[in-house]
Parts: C-alpha cells; structure tokens; sequence
C-alpha cells in the first residue's frame, strides 16, 4: 500500500478561473484525459487547477501572490462572477492509493488557501514538477541560468542536500575569511590603551607603550626605565619592590586620611570675616552644645516656678470655652456650683481674665521646657559622636604620635565618664591637635610638591594595566593568524568536497543523459545530436552551475544549443529533458500534465510526439490539452481508449464556463429548472443539439467542412438538414410528432421549433411559459424515443466505413435503424 | 584523495561518508574537519548549523592563539 502510487481519481473545477458552473473530471475509469479546444476557452484552467492544488502559496507561477507588475495576483484564480452566483470558488481532487481513497479541496479566494493533507502527500512525491507549459518549454534552454538549472536538475536528482551544504560551505568560507580579517578585538585594545592613557597613545606599538610608561616613572625616579613591557624587565621589578614598600608606610593618602580624622575632632581656619582664628570640630562643638544646655535649664527652672499651679492647667483649658465671649454666662460656677457673684473672680470678665493669665504663664513655661529638651538632646548626640571620633584618630597615628595617642585616650576616659557640665578640659589636646594638623598639613605639601599624585602603587597598576592590554592585543593577533590559518584549511576542505560532491552530481546526471537523448531522438530522429549536462570545470570556484550543451559537430562540440538548434529542436531537448527526469524521478505520483506542448511542431513532430507517449510513458497518468486538432487526432489514434479520455471544448459561456462536446444536458436538468421556477429553454435548445450531433455522428451524417475558424460550430438547422438527408437516403421516414403540424425534423430545419411563437421568445433565452415549455420537451423527448434500436432498445448506432445502413452500436446486436416500432401517443 | 562515488548511495549517506573521510584523512585539519563533518556534512544539519560551525571555528582559533600554560589553567 505504502508503494503504491497516487493515481488522479478526479479533478473538479468550480467557480475557477473560467469554469464557473462546477466541472468534474472524472478519472476513474480511464485515468489519462485529453483536451481538444481552441484558445481561450478554458483548457489550460484544467492544468491550472493542478498546478494551483499543489502549489506552496494557493496560487499560479504566472499570477503570484499580488498584483504586481505583471502579476494579476490571486484574485485571478476566481471566476468574476463567482461571487454573484454565490459559488465557492474552489479546486476539488480525488487521489487512489492502491485501495484507499484521498480527496481534498482547497479554496481559490481569501487567505489563506490552505493546501489540504493530500495535496501535501503527493505534492512530496514530485521531485520533479509534473506540469509542463509549451509556453515554458524554451526557458530551460534558453534562458534559465546555469546555477538555476543547477538548483532545478539537483533537486530532480533528490540532490538538494548537495545544494544546501555547498551554499552553508561556501558561506561558512566566507565568513571565516571575513573573521580573519576582523580588527574589532585589536580595536577594542586601541580603544582601551587610548582611554588608560588619557589619549597619549592611540594605537598599540609597544616602542610608543614604552615611551608613554618613562614619562610615568620619571616622575618618580628618572633613572628607570623599562627595556620590554614584560613583568620580567628589571625596571618592572623595581617599580613593583618600591610599590610594595609605598604600602608599607603612610603615603599621602594616609596622611590625609589622619588629616581628616584629626579635623573631625579639632582644626583652626582663619575665619575670612574676622580675620582670626575660627574653631572648627566636635571638641569645641561639644563645649558649646553643654553650655546651652545649661542655659536651658535656668530657664526652664526660672518658668516652672511661675507656673507651680500648673495642675491647674487642664482645668483652665477646659473652663476657658464656658467662659469665652458672647456665650452665655453661666449663673454658677460649672464645677463646684458656687454662684459667680460671690466668686473671687466676681464676675464672667474677672474669670475670663483669671484663665488667661494662668494659660500664658503656661506656654512659657512649655517653650523653655522644649527648649532643654532640644538642648539635651544635641548634647547627646554631639557627646557620642565624640567619643566615636576620638576612638577613631589613635590607630591612624604612628608610633612618633605616642604623646597625643596617650592625650586621646584620656581624654576619651572622661568624655566617656561624663554626664553632666562641666566638661573635661580640652586645651591640652586641642593644642596637641594643631600641631598634628600643622605638622600633617607640612608633609602632604612636600610630596605634593614632590611626585604629584603619582605614586608607585598607581604606576604599578598602570604598568599592569598595559601588561594585560599587551596580553590581550598579542591573544587577538595571534587569533587572527590562527583563523587565518584555519580559512586557508577550510578551503582545502570545501576544495575536497566540492569535488567529491561534483564527481556524485556528475555520476548521477550521468544517469539521466540516456533517456534523456533517447527521447530527444525519439521526437526528433536519429540524426539529433546527442546532448549533455555539464558541470563547470573543476578549478571554477563556483561548482553550482550546470551547463546544458550538445555536440552539434565535431568542430562544435559542448556547445551551448540556442546557437545550432532550431526552434523545435530547443523545445524538443526541453521536452525531453523534462519528460526523462519525470519519467525517471516522479514514480510514486506519475502524473504529469502537458499544455498545448507542441505549438512549435510540425505535424511529423506532433505524431512523434504522440508516438513517444504512447510508447515510454503508459504507465503514467497523463493529462494533455492542446488547441492544435491535428495532435488531439494523432493522440486518439496513437494512444486508444482503453485508458483515455478524449474530450473537446466546444465554446465557452461567459456565465458558465467552458462547454464540452460531452457535455450532456440531462432530463433530469431541465425538470430541476423548472423545479426552481426557472425557463428551462436554454437548456432545451442545448440538450436538442446534444442530441442531434451525437446522432448525427453516429450515423455518418455528410456536413459541410466548416470554415477555419468555426471547425466545430454546427448550427441545429444544419445538423437537421444532414440527419434529414441521411435518413431520406435510408428511405427511412421519422414518425410524425403529435401535435406538431408539420414533421420534428423539418420544424427542426426550418427552426419552426426554435422561432416558434408558442415556446420561445426571439431573444437567445426565452421566457416562455413554464407550460408551453413542458409541451414542447415533451414533443421532442417523443421525437427522440423514436430513435432507438428496434431489436434491443438501444439508442447509439453507428456505420462503419463502406456501410450503407447505420446500425445499433451494439456489437452483439447491430440491428439495422428502423422505425417500425409503435409510437405511443403524447 | 578520492572516495568511492556509488550513483545509488543516498545523499545524506554520501556526505556522512564524505565527513569520515575528511577526518581520516592525514593532509586536513583534523579539527576543522571534525567541525565540518558536524555541523555540515550531516544526515540531518540544524537550521542554524552554518552559525555553529562559524562558532566552533572561532573558539579552536581563540584555545590555538591562547597560550599553553594559559590552555592547561583553565
């Protein structure tokens, strides 16, 4: 099951491209079909319908997927007048796999079109495009370029993978090609060194590095100098033994530090205002926090007397109100009911008076109250910063400071002993202090004066600094060389497996040369040169190329074809070409679909052509429409019809679609029109004509050969005429229609039936009663009985050549026409 | 140096092939080879195998120009 094959079971066409009224191909019986019809009557729409069911994006090569410059765009795959009739435009198939049944359908408007599973399915099993356009035939040849037809005849060959890692290759040569020649990381390091050297040097060159590092070191000593940035060099070494003795006693950032922690606690500055000295540090802050305390607390002894009845206080907060102007004044007083006549106060006035004195007396006392607290507490703070500072300076001091070390800690036991005024005496240590300061500030303007901020623990660092960069500048140097090393290896390697993949190509496409110039000789004869796919030679860099070439003569030998073959013979080598890589690449869907293929053909090549299919290609499923009549014949007589299917458009309908000449307007048809409250006089006419040309050829009817244009246009009073003759020619005489006044045929010839009053309108659609339409069906379906075989009831005859007499079709009856049958009546 | 062709041998077979016999093969950079063989010259190659392999070759660059003391640190 697996293996089998997908055969095409049917294909159906609605309201795509011209087929507006849904058409099936049905394939069940004979799988290959062949289309007769002239041009523009919609035979390419049924390769169309293929090409688009399997196509990736739900659309045509030649559409695309917008309108763009010449693309119409997807809005082509549907009928203009779909949408009015409310018909899906839509493309159905039917697929067989050995006994299992695959349909799908996939939508020609809107977005997305959707490709159904089995489209996918078969879609996987073309490794070669199964359509091919005549219009497209010449491209191959002529004007595809090599590294296209490399792409197309790779893939042909399942070689896509070939495709793949040659392009990953040679991007992959590329890009490593690329990173050897990339600066970034050295520029990194130039971008760095410029930074690290406030701009002294702007690109590495460690003889410029080396200068730029003796004008570090001169500062220091100018009697070093570095020989190599390496931490070997003896200058190095040097800077780095006194870098570590620079740790080892106070620098200048020591001294600055204890500068700062000394201030903390006590500095002089002259005061810019005064001129004098201003005091500045916790010490004397200290002193003046403890004296405002203690005026604090004067104070707020001095208000607490005033206000000893202050129990009072929230006696008279709350009486105040009762009391407050424009109230009514109480007769009593509100607490011990005492009238207030014969109160102390005496009266509302001398209470109000009263609360008011004893309230102000209150707020004072309050403000001198915050006042010690605030005072309190800034005392605090300040004391504990204190002691915090003065435990802080003592381990900065060197061993020369044992002095003012041993002054600290005293005066650190009495701060920290202390509770309340008077504080410790501290002119002592504020005098030790301004010497510290005096003798710091000294030392600091010395190295200032000396070295600058340069100091050897940051021309070490520096000269570190440069080392790494140096690290770093010779790590991405040698990268460089070593990706330069490995893109010269890589090439090697691509070299290798270009060629050893070349030498695969060139033995597979070896394969393909035989059919291929088989059936190139098959259509063009035994004189046809013998052509050839070639890959460039092996020193060309670009192997994804492939030359189609024929060896027109020996002094002309891989030549390119365009400029030796003819027209035919280019479309020939496309043909065969195509054909061959199908024929031997496209075995689990052998499917292919030939439009109009043989334009440029005379009619030898067409019957060759006929010929070749019919002999290398009936395993296949083959689906052929053509506008050239002659090829249609040959086909018929080169193929038979055990498996085809022969059809011919015979005009197109705007609002309906192609016509077929098998296309039968059934009983069943009509009574739906009417069923639907519709005139059904269109489709009488057709079915009238159906009929009569399909009698007309069963018989061997003699017609006038139509002129060029109109090979197939019959026109129904012509068929009669013929099918009237024929049967005069018989002596067979058609029985009389009842309730027609004068003979079917006749009213047929003389389109009495067509023009007559009581059926038609004189429009091509008539709008006759539904009555007068049904009497009229009827009297021809009466018409049309009579023609069946009088021994078996058949109704297909035929005559072969040299016989006089048409017969039933039937070969095991045969029965010569009569009418003798009985008519029944109406 | 050449490697058998056989005109059935599947592609992905052949390039799986074409890979051991660039890294058995005394005139290529075995390393690169190993890197090629990977990331291109597989059945089934990652989408991005072209981006990996231009990785690999970069980090052997940078463990070759990366000094040997430096390499054996870490």
């Amino acid at each position: 099951m697996a293996d089998d094959p997908y055969i095409l079971q049917s294909l159906r066409l609605s309201g795509f491209r011209g087929y507006l009224i849904p058409k099936t191909f049905d394939l069940h019986t004979k799988r290959c079909l062949a289309v007769f019809a002239p041009n523009g009557s919609g035979k390419s729409a049924i390769v169309d319908g293929l090409e688009f069911m399997f196509s990736e994006e739900g659309t045509l090569e030649r559409l695309g997927v917008r309108a763009i410059y010449n693309n119409a765009g997807v809005t082509a795959l549907a009928h203009n007048l779909a949408a009015e009739k409310k018909i899906d435009p839509l493309v159905d198939v039917c697929f067989k796999r050995g006994d299992r049944k695959l349909e799908g359908s996939r939508n020609a408007s809107g977005t997305p079109r959707p490709r159904p599973a089995i489209a996918d399915a078969v879609q996987a099993c073309f490794t070669v495009n199964p359509s091919v356009r005549g219009h497209a035939l010449r491209r191959f040849v002529e004007e595809q370029t090599a590294e296209k037809r490399y792409e197309d005849v790779a893939r042909w060959l399942q070689l896509g993978q070939f495709v793949d890692v040659q392009r990953d290759l040679r991007a992959l040569r590329l890009r490593t090609k690329a990173a050897a020649e990339d600066k970034a990381a050295l520029n990194r390091v130039d971008s760095l060194l410029s930074r690290k050297s406030a701009s002294a040097v702007k690109a590495w060159d460690e003889a410029v590095v080396l200068e730029y590092v003796e004008t570090i070191l001169a500062t220091l000593d100018n009697t070093l100098s570095l020989k190599a940035l390496d931490r070997t060099d003896p200058a190095f070494v040097t800077v780095k033994d006194r870098a570590s003795a620079e740790e080892k006693r106070i620098g200048i950032e020591g001294l600055r530090q204890i500068r700062r922690t000394a201030a903390v606690l006590y500095d002089e500055k002259e005061d810019p205002e005064s001129g004098g000295p201003s005091m500045t540090g916790l010490l004397p802050e200290f002193a003046q926090a403890v004296d405002a305390q203690a005026t604090a607390k004067v104070a707020e002894a001095a208000e607490r007397n005033a206000t000893a009845n202050a129990v009072f206080a929230e006696l008279w907060k709350t009486t105040e109100p009762l009391f407050a102007e424009g109230r009514p004044i109480p007769d009593t007083c509100p607490i011990c009911t005492t009238p207030i006549a014969v109160s102390a106060a005496g009266s509302a006035e001398g209470v109000r008076q009263h609360i008011a004195v004893h309230r102000a007396e209150l707020a004072s006392y309050a403000k001198a109250k915050k006042a010690l607290d605030d005072a309190t507490a800034d005392v605090n703070t300040v004391h504990a910063r204190l002691v915090t500072a003065l435990k802080a300076l003592p381990p900065l001091l060197g061993a020369v400071h044992v002095a003012l070390r041993a002054e600290l800690a005293a005066y650190l036991g009495y701060a920290e002993a202390w509770k309340e005024a008077p504080i410790p005496d501290a002119a002592t240590l504020k005098g030790s202090l301004r010497q510290l300061a005096t003798m710091l500030d000294a030392s600091i303007a010395e190295i200032e004066a000396k070295q600058g901020e340069h100091t050897y623990i940051r021309s070490l660092s520096k000269l570190e600094e440069l080392l790494d960069l140096k690290g770093e500048w010779e790590l991405a140097v040698r990268g460089l060389a070593e990706l330069e090393k490995l893109s010269t290896a890589l090439n090697i390697q691509v070299a290798f497996i270009s060629g050893e993949i070349r030498r695969k190509v060139q033995t597979l496409l070896n394969t393909l040369h035989a059919p291929i110039n088989d059936i190139y000789r098959e259509i063009q004869g035994a004189g046809a040169v013998p052509m050839r796919l070639e890959l460039p030679p092996e020193e060309d860099t670009n192997q994804q190329r492939l030359n189609l070439v024929i060896d027109f003569a020996a002094n002309r030998a891989g030549v390119q074809p365009s400029g030796f073959l003819s027209d035919s013979q280019i479309h020939s080598l496309a043909l065969a070409l195509r054909l061959a890589a199908i024929k031997r690449f496209n075995t689990a869907a052998p499917i292919i679909a030939l439009d109009d293929i043989v334009t440029s053909y005379d009619a030898d090549h067409r019957r060759t052509i006929a010929a070749l299919l019919a002999k290398e290609f009936t395993d296949f499923q083959l689906i052929i429409t053509t506008h050239d009549e002659r090829f249609f014949i040959y086909l018929m007589d080169q193929l038979g019809d055990q498996n085809w299917h022969y059809t011919r458009i015979i005009r197109f309908d705007a609002d309906f679609g192609p016509r077929f000449v098998d296309h039968r307007i059934t009983d069943v048809m009509i009574e739906a029109r009417w069923h639907d409250g519709e005139s059904a006089a269109n489709e009488m006419r057709q079915a009238e004509e159906e009929w009569s040309l399909r009698l007309c050829r069963d018989f061997g009817v003699n017609v006038r050969i139509r002129a060029a244009e109109k090979a197939y246009s019959y026109e129904r009073s012509e068929l009669a005429e013929a099918l009237a003759g024929f049967l005069r020619g018989q002596g067979l005489t058609p029985p009389v229609v009842p309730g027609v006044n004068n003979r079917f045929l006749t009213s047929l010839q003389q389109g009495a039936v067509e023009n007559f009053g009581r059926h038609f309108q004189d429009g091509p659609y008539g709008d006759g009663s539904k009555g007068d339409e049904q009497a009229h069906w009827n009297e021809f379906k009466f018409f049309r009985e009579r023609f069946a075989c009088p021994k078996c009831g058949q109704t297909r005859f035929k005559r072969p050549i040299g016989m006089k007499k048409a017969v039933c079709a039937k070969d095991s009856c045969e029965a010569q026409l009569d009418f003798d049958a009985p008519a029944t009546s109406l | 140096m050449h490697i058998d062709v056989d005109a059935v041998e599947s592609p992905a077979a052949f390039l799986v092939g074409l890979g051991k016999a660039l890294k058995a093969s005394q005139e290529m950079d075995a390393d690169l080879a190993s890197i090629v063989s990977q990331h291109i010259l597989t059945a089934t190659p990652a989408e991005d195998c072209m981006e990996q392999a231009m990785i690999a070759i970069i980090a052997l660059a940078a463990t070759r120009a990366t000094p040997a003391k430096e390499n054996a640190d870490g």
